[in-house]
């Protein structure tokens, strides 16, 4: 499958650093909010924490995304299987 | 005198931003500071008046570029009181310098038998080169451990010294918990020892006054990204004696003084005298003339004074945070024995959480190891987030800061 939606939804994406092997993904600021919508529709929404960061579900994986935009991915092996998922989840 | 924390702030353009539509908080100065006018200004006019390459050349431009780098070099031994320019080379940054003395020192001096000792406070980059190197030379890295506070065991640090050790380099300030370590105390101890001294300065010198002769250090690295200069000029201080002991750790243009070829005797090269025999190629010379202004800027503000404010924020900071049960805050309280960085985590928070939730209120931290992954480990954390403090950071932006993080509580 290609990464076309991750390339058209998201402007940058990074492992971060620390005991967890996260990875964060910045979405393109015009289009994160269709991007959460469409994650949403896709997921479940375990939490909400007012309007600023949405935990969201889709089977084993987990992610908290911030009305800013950003994603925090977690449980990912690497950057490649987080870009994987979320081209699967945005393609929807 | 003190300086106005918000006068100085004028001068910082990327502070007027928002981020997120709040007014930007820049709390991630331990990985670089932001830069101010004089020192972009600095860097635009060498660009538009003066670039050339530097060292033999004829010209007029070339002249000036030489001028005013050798001029950087200068005002780079004045800030730490080295003795003259022989004792400053050029080079990225920090992890660089310790590279240079640890390939120029380490891979011709040490071998089988031979101990390097660090500790486990360290920077990545105080750890890996030694590390690497001792896999090639056969020597042996030991560390030094830290207390429950992250302060440094000297006790353990003494109990590994013997007549093996050739190298001890250690952090002068933690970039995790900013624990200072008292480096006249190790570097007596090194010295007693018959050892060489490196100290990693990247959280020093930007923050405080630091006298390499006061001090007696023989290796002194730090980075001038992280003192208000642009990214890619870092400094290796060396004393005099040591430097022109050490073979060059790049080869190329600018470093020798002559490369003679006999059919017979093959190719003879001749060093170039100090600093230049370290400072391959043609070097960073716009940056290192930023740094030069960066330098000029602080000794304006005076590094007392820099050290002054920087302790009054983090003493704000800490009395506020202990006032927050969720939140555990690495190192020691006594900020006479810690800089200006203050690393904590949220009882039931991820890090990066915590660091995403400040960035939504346009607050930078940093969350993470910090290129300190066996310093976490010792602590018993899996990272952290990480304020640390500068020159133009003011009490209403740590105010700021514990408000936003007294929110963070509330969400969990």
């Amino acid at each position: 499958m290609s990464d076309e939606k991750v390339k058209e939804y998201v402007t940058y994406i990074e492992e971060t650093c620390g005991e967890e092997k996260d990875v964060v993904a910045i979405l393109k600021y015009e289009l994160k909010d269709e991007a959460l919508k469409k994650l949403l529709d896709k997921g479940k929404l375990i939490k909400s924490i007012g309007d600023m960061v949405y935990e969201i579900s889709f089977e084993d994986k987990v992610m908290r995304v911030y009305r800013t935009g950003k994603i925090l991915m977690k449980n990912f092996k690497d950057k490649d299987e987080a870009k994987k998922f979320l081209n699967t989840v945005l393609n929807f | 005198m003190m300086f106005d924390a918000s006068e100085i702030r004028k001068d910082f353009p990327i502070l007027q931003r928002k981020v997120n539509g709040h007014d930007i908080i820049y709390f991630d100065n331990a990985a670089t500071s932001q830069k101010p006018l004089q020192v972009i200004e600095a860097v635009k006019e060498f660009y538009e008046r003066h670039n050339a390459n530097v060292h033999r050349g004829v010209h007029t431009l070339s002249q000036e570029s030489s001028k005013l780098y050798e001029e950087a070099h200068e005002e780079t031994a004045r800030l730490v009181n080295a003795r003259g320019i022989e004792e400053i080379v050029f080079v990225k940054n920090t992890t660089e310098a310790i590279n240079l003395v640890a390939y120029s020192l380490a891979l011709h001096m040490l071998g089988e038998g031979d101990e390097v000792i660090t500790t486990v406070m360290e920077h990545h980059s105080n750890i890996v080169p030694w590390e690497m190197l001792s896999k090639i030379r056969g020597f042996k890295v030991k560390y030094a451990d830290v207390k429950g506070d992250g302060t440094l065991d000297f006790e353990s640090l003494e109990g590994l010294i013997t007549e093996r050790t050739k190298i001890v380099t250690v952090t002068h300030a933690s970039n995790v918990t900013g624990v200072i370590n008292d480096i006249a105390k190790i570097s007596k101890l090194a010295h007693q020892n018959n050892a060489i001294l490196v100290v990693d300065g990247a959280q020093s010198v930007p923050h405080m006054p630091v006298d390499v002769r006061k001090l007696d250090i023989d290796f002194l690295a730090f980075s001038g990204h992280k003192m208000l200069a642009p990214t890619g000029i870092g400094v290796l201080y060396g004393k005099r004696e040591l430097l022109e002991k050490m073979e060059p750790f790049i080869g190329g243009g600018d470093m020798i003084r002559s490369v003679k070829y006999d059919k017979i005797k093959g190719c003879t090269i001749e060093w170039h005298h100090l600093p230049w025999k370290f400072e391959a190629g043609t070097p960073n010379v716009c940056n290192a003339i930023g740094l030069a202004e960066a330098i000029r800027y602080l000794k304006r503000l005076g590094m007392e004074n820099v050290r002054e404010h920087e302790r009054q924020l983090t003493q704000h900071t800490l009395k506020l945070l202990q006032e927050n049960e969720s939140v555990e805050a690495y190192g020691p309280r006594d900020v006479s024995t810690k800089c200006g960085i203050v690393s904590f985590n949220v009882r039931g928070l991820n890090h990066h959480d915590v660091a995403l939730i400040f960035d939504s209120f346009g607050i930078m931290v940093r969350s993470g190891y910090h290129c300190a992954e066996p310093l976490h480990h010792r602590l018993g954390v899996e990272g952290s987030v990480r304020a640390s403090f500068y020159i133009y950071n003011t009490m209403d932006e740590v105010e700021r800061f514990i408000e936003v993080l007294r929110e963070i509580r509330d969400v969990r």
